[in-house]
């Protein structure tokens, strides 16, 4: 009885709302079918079937044969780690770019726009070129995360200044928190400017792999590393979807509907700085994939952040997989860095965004 | 009940915005704030409502102080209608009221949450706005739907009839005649659901007409508070608004009726 009553209703529920639920699924299966198929893309092509293959043999339950063992070796040790960073990249800048958007109740905040990437890459920068000699004292494992850690700090800095900035009683501006994104862009810009000018060689072109965004150096040990952060970033984020849903009828309104927001607030601002920065230290700056996103994926869904999040983390991931796509083979056997793709992709949409609005001033 | 005794609003420019004000607002009864423009009215809800910060006094929520009181429990038995809610995204009407569902989430069914929902947005006449885009309705409407998720935030109490609250900051700022009637209308049938609420308004005789207390300010000062045929006198309304009125018993219905006449005094 109470059984019966249940799945009703959550029949109901999705028949409500499945409009979202089967453009949900849909990307889920474009996602799945484009990583199998981006597997086996690359200089040596292998056939999808070939691939599956590959990887359900790891699983135990088929042998390979000789022909495809060689193949496997490319999967296992180039592609995948590759298309794993990927997934875990494009679907931590889409969810924080949703996150912050929902922050500051406005469709444009996007993570590098508002200088929150700028931010983590000086940092980042801050640590290739200074660090040197500063990690050799340092432990180990704390050296190799010496990385990830300053991004993420230089991520929060940046997210908190423009959030205190442009936000009062509640409120955000709009204008000032682009404005303040662009002096905290200049700024980051600036002190990247004096890093570079006091760095050898070597160093400049790690500096500038920073700042054009790419995911080629992507090995296992790069994804063990970071993994867990971005995970915990996407996963925390997507937790918040309801109350992100009533931070939009603004702070004093939702507090009126029980929500602590304070404590939200902090939460999402850290949950995206610590996705964000832990994205920039592994793949620099790749812009655009917060704004687009979120974006696109209202048209078909609508603003609800409960479809909105696992939504953005979907599209996120299968944006930078195309991308990723894309800036692997348009020039083989050279590759194009990845956030040239996403910028020539993004910043069109940013000014048709800009045009279709400039009447109503409503962004979507 | 909700009990507010002696409090006042200062600001950091040593303005003073309330000035000692004290009321009381009983399940089941209406209280009218009414004043001039900057008389403290909105300051006064906000102070209640935790909106700004009260510098002095105490306010009793059923004999608690408010600040002892976790605020996802205050939500369940206290909502509050806000002058000014935007919003950037494009949700529908509906959706913006099952929002006033939230502080029942993980408690209710689905079924039951949008069984009020719908039932709310009825009693707020924005039914056949359910699937509009909220960005895209008037001012009137929008203040409508959101009348309608402060009324689904209370509803579980409504309906047992169990003390609960209401809190409205100028709710018919927006709206025609009609539903400004209509509006103090269903405040009235959620009085008689044991709803305690609490009112700015402008319009004096929509505050006669509807309210039990009436409450008038003055320069962040309570000039009278009481019934509105104890406090609408030609002579306290002229003192309170600086502006002479002449006031006549109203012609269909039991309550006094206020005309603003000739120049001011």
């Amino acid at each position: 009885m109470f059984l019966s009553t249940v799945s009703i209703a959550e029949s109901n529920w999705i028949i409500k709302n499945r409009r979202q639920v089967i453009t949900l699924l849909v990307l889920f299966i474009v996602l799945l079918f484009f990583s199998v198929l981006s597997i086996g893309m690359g200089p040596v092509s292998i056939a999808p079937s070939v691939v599956l293959k590959i990887l359900v043999s790891k699983l135990g339950l088929i042998e390979l044969n000789d022909t495809f063992s060689q193949f496997s070796a490319i999967v296992f040790s180039i592609r995948l780690p590759r298309i794993i960073m990927a997934i875990l990249v494009g679907a931590t800048l889409a969810i924080s770019g949703a996150a912050l958007q929902g922050l500051f109740r406005n469709p444009l905040a996007d993570p590098t726009l508002i200088g929150v990437s700028s931010g983590s890459a000086l940092a980042a920068a801050a640590v290739i070129i200074l660090g040197g000699s500063f990690t050799a004292l340092l432990p180990n494992f704390i050296a190799s995360m010496l990385l990830p850690i300053s991004a993420f700090s230089g991520g929060l800095i940046a997210t908190w200044l423009v959030y205190i900035i442009s936000t009062q009683y509640g409120r955000t501006s709009v204008t000032t928190m682009l404005l303040a994104g662009i002096a905290i862009n200049a700024l980051a810009a600036a002190g990247i400017g004096y890093l570079i000018f006091t760095a050898n060689d070597t160093q400049i072109r790690d500096i500038t792999f920073w700042t054009l965004g790419s995911i080629g150096g992507s090995v296992w040990n790069t994804v063990f590393k970071t993994a867990p952060f971005l995970s915990l970033s996407i996963i925390g984020l997507s937790l918040l979807s309801r109350q992100m849903n009533l931070m939009l009828l603004g702070e004093t309104a939702a507090k009126h509907l029980g929500m602590n927001t304070e404590r939200i607030k902090k939460l999402v601002i850290l949950l995206a700085a610590l996705g964000i920065g832990t994205a920039v230290s592994v793949s620099g700056i790749i812009g655009f994939v917060g704004l687009v996103v979120p974006h696109l994926l209202r048209l078909f869904i609508g603003p609800d952040h409960r479809f909105l999040m696992p939504g953005s983390i979907l599209l996120g991931a299968l944006l930078l997989l195309s991308a990723d796509f894309f800036a692997r083979m348009v020039a083989i056997p050279a590759e194009l860095p990845i956030g040239i793709v996403t910028a020539t992709i993004g910043a069109p949409f940013f000014l048709w965004l800009l045009i279709r609005n400039r009447s109503t001033a409503e962004y979507l | 009940m909700i009990k507010v005794d002696d409090i006042s609003v200062k600001l950091p420019s040593k303005k003073v915005l309330v000035h000692g004000v004290s009321l009381i607002v009983k399940p089941g009864t209406v209280t009218a704030i009414v004043g001039k423009n900057g008389a403290g009215k909105s300051s006064l809800l906000k102070a209640i409502c935790g909106d700004i910060k009260k510098t002095k006094g105490e306010i009793y929520f059923e004999d608690q102080p408010i600040s002892n009181i976790d605020i996802s429990d205050l939500a369940k038995k206290r909502a509050v209608m806000s002058q000014k809610t935007t919003i950037d995204f494009s949700f529908t009407a509906q959706e913006i009221v099952a929002l006033g569902r939230n502080p029942f989430w993980g408690t209710v069914t689905s079924t039951e949450d949008e069984r009020i929902v719908l039932k709310c947005m009825e009693k707020a006449d924005v039914i056949h706005l359910k699937d509009q885009t909220f960005t895209t309705l008037s001012g009137g409407e929008q203040q409508r739907i959101h009348f309608a998720r402060a009324l689904a935030q209370i509803w579980n109490s409504v309906e047992k009839k169990e003390p609960s609250y209401l809190l409205l900051d100028e709710p018919l700022a927006s709206l025609d005649v009609t539903h400004q009637h209509e509006m103090m209308q269903v405040l009235r049938f959620l009085s008689a659901h044991q709803v305690g609420i609490l009112i700015v308004v402008h319009d004096l005789n929509l505050a006669a007409q509807y309210s039990d207390q009436v409450h008038i300010l003055k320069d962040g000062k309570t000039v009278v508070f009481g019934s509105p045929f104890e406090v609408f006198t030609e002579k306290i309304i002229a003192q309170a608004f600086d502006y002479p009125v002449s006031i006549i018993p109203h012609p269909k219905i039991r309550c006094p009726l206020i005309i603003a006449s000739g120049s001011p005094t």
